[in-house]
């Protein structure tokens, strides 16, 4: 829990956002676990992944439709 | 449960003819039967009596209604007729300018906000003759479905007082509902219009993206956001979306038939519905039936990723909008609405990106759906009108299951009463983008066959 508030307490300062520490364990689980869900999701889209970090969108791949995002 | 159906009960004792039909009305109008004046005056003197209850209205303008009259029915008498909406008595929700008036929507923040103009749908309706009698109650800057709001007394249901109504259109629904007002304009983001009029037993309306101007009216998601009407029957509907959506207003199309209509059930937006409203869906189903009606079942899992790419992208662009303030002024919002802008302030660009990718993989599959039918059907609402106590994340996230996917794609969508054993149940159709009129024709035969019209008063004068 504390490595989530952690991540939610950086994510805060990127975006010059002063949360209080309540603020923070709030939207701890609800964030992530959006980013996660999100993530999962986009990853049944069918990227192409040229190593275990760059994922190709569908519509960049050989024989992809015009129009595939 | 207190099925009080207060306002609409103490409506129809006093003949009220903000329950009739706008086609109806104005045929009163026009026979001299009813005046503009003594129709202004009942729906004032019902939101005087009612609204002490259900709480529909945050602003009400009792001058400027008389005064339209007035003019209105002067206008009239000189031969100058403005159309089906002239002297309709009309409510639009706080999310939207009115010139010289609050436009709060909702929030504290704006407490003291008057606006100098009218939103483009606005100065149509006024154009149109419709009179605006005041301005509804909603969630705070529309972020959110249960129709509360911690700034203001709670939005009753007036088919039950002590349920919710949902919203964010809470206002707009409980005024239409309760017969304080024939009409009302709501906006929907992922819900807004269709949960209210389905919790509520009128119909709601959400046009395809953008064929409703936006001007003049706040933003909650710049690419969800969209406007509608609430009213009473899917006729009237049709006349106040041609209104709003500035299209030459026709009169009432012939009656379309169902027969050979191609329905296409949603299954997974067909789970775990509750059991009034499972009676109402298969009493629908074995009616279509009936009339010959080709239903087929589409399958596959869309509420989920409608509700997660619905979600981070509503509340991405939310907090975008909401950025100086949630940053300056952050303890002036409604508890529910600072939550929800915090989490979108805190979303990453990737994860924004992620939900966009999912939203045109929904997009496609929902193009191949319409290869195969022409319409498609599910339940507005899993669950009929709770009580506010039962509200929960739990219960939230499955007011929002049905309703997410037609805003996010820009499909029109539409909600309209399915007979129900008590409270009442909303039956959802979408159609193709661009669609908007084929979708109302469909609704418009469904509603006569259905006959849900029940809280339509027959002009009997």
């Amino acid at each position: 829990m504390k490595d989530q508030e952690n991540t939610i307490a950086k994510l805060a300062s990127l975006q010059e956002l002063e949360l209080t520490a309540e603020e923070i364990a709030t939207a701890a689980g609800p964030v992530l676990e959006l980013i996660r869900a999100a993530d999962a999701l986009a990853r049944e889209s069918g990227y192409a992944k040229l190593d275990a970090s760059i994922r190709v969108p569908p519509s960049r791949r050989a024989g992809g439709e015009p129009g595939a995002k | 449960m207190t099925i009080a159906v207060t306002a609409s009960t103490i409506a129809e004792r006093h003949q009220n003819p903000c329950l009739l039909t706008i086609d109806r009305l104005g045929d009163a109008i026009r026979r001299g039967r009813l005046s503009i004046r003594g129709v202004i005056e009942s729906s004032l003197s019902c939101i005087a009596t009612a609204d002490k209850t259900i709480n529909a209205f945050l602003f009400v303008d009792p001058e400027g209604a008389r005064e339209a009259a007035e003019r209105l029915e002067k206008e009239l008498t000189r031969g100058h007729d403005r159309g089906p909406l002239h002297g309709v008595p009309v409510a639009v929700k706080d999310l939207f300018a009115t010139r010289g008036q609050p436009t709060s929507a909702g929030s504290r923040l704006l407490a003291k906000h008057v606006t100098d103009h009218d939103a483009l749908v606005v100065r149509r309706l006024r154009e149109a003759g419709a009179i605006i009698v005041g301005k509804t109650q909603m969630n705070e800057f529309a972020f959110g479905v249960t129709g509360l709001n911690s700034h203001f007394a709670p939005v009753r249901n007036p088919r039950a007082t002590d349920r919710i109504v949902g919203g964010s259109s809470s206002g707009s629904a409980a005024a239409v509902a309760a017969g304080m007002c024939v009409g009302a304009l709501g906006t929907d983001t992922g819900g807004s219009i269709r949960i209210p009029a389905a919790l509520t037993g009128i119909v709601g309306f959400k046009p395809t993206f953008d064929v409703v101007s936006r001007d003049g009216v706040l933003p909650l998601s710049d690419s969800l956001d969209h406007v509608g009407p609430l009213t009473r029957t899917v006729v009237d509907t049709r006349i106040l979306f041609e209104c709003i959506a500035g299209k030459s207003m026709r009169s009432p199309r012939p009656a379309a038939s169902l027969s050979g209509l191609r329905l296409g059930i949603l299954e997974d937006h067909c789970t775990k519905l509750d059991e009034d409203v499972a009676d109402a869906w298969n009493r629908f189903l074995e009616t279509m039936r009936s009339v010959g009606v080709e239903l087929s079942s589409l399958e596959g899992d869309a509420t989920h990723e409608a509700m997660v790419a619905s979600t981070v992208i509503m509340f991405s662009e939310a907090a975008e909008v909401h950025r100086d303030w949630v940053r300056t002024r952050r303890d002036e919002y409604d508890p529910a609405t600072r939550a929800r802008l915090i989490q979108g302030s805190l979303l990453p660009a990737t994860t924004f990106v992620q939900a966009q990718r999912i939203r045109e993989r929904l997009r496609r599959r929902l193009a191949a759906y319409f290869e195969s039918v022409d319409v498609i059907a599910c339940p507005t609402q899993a669950a009929v009108a709770c009580q506010p106590s039962k509200l929960n994340p739990q219960v939230i996230q499955h007011m929002l299951r049905n309703t997410r996917l037609a805003p996010l794609l820009g499909n029109p969508a539409i909600s309209l009463p399915l007979p129900s054993r008590a409270l009442p149940v909303g039956l959802q159709l979408i159609a193709k983008a661009q669609a908007d009129e084929d979708l109302l024709t469909v609704a418009a035969a469904i509603e006569r066959t259905i006959g849900a019209q029940s809280s339509v008063k027959e002009d009997t004068r």
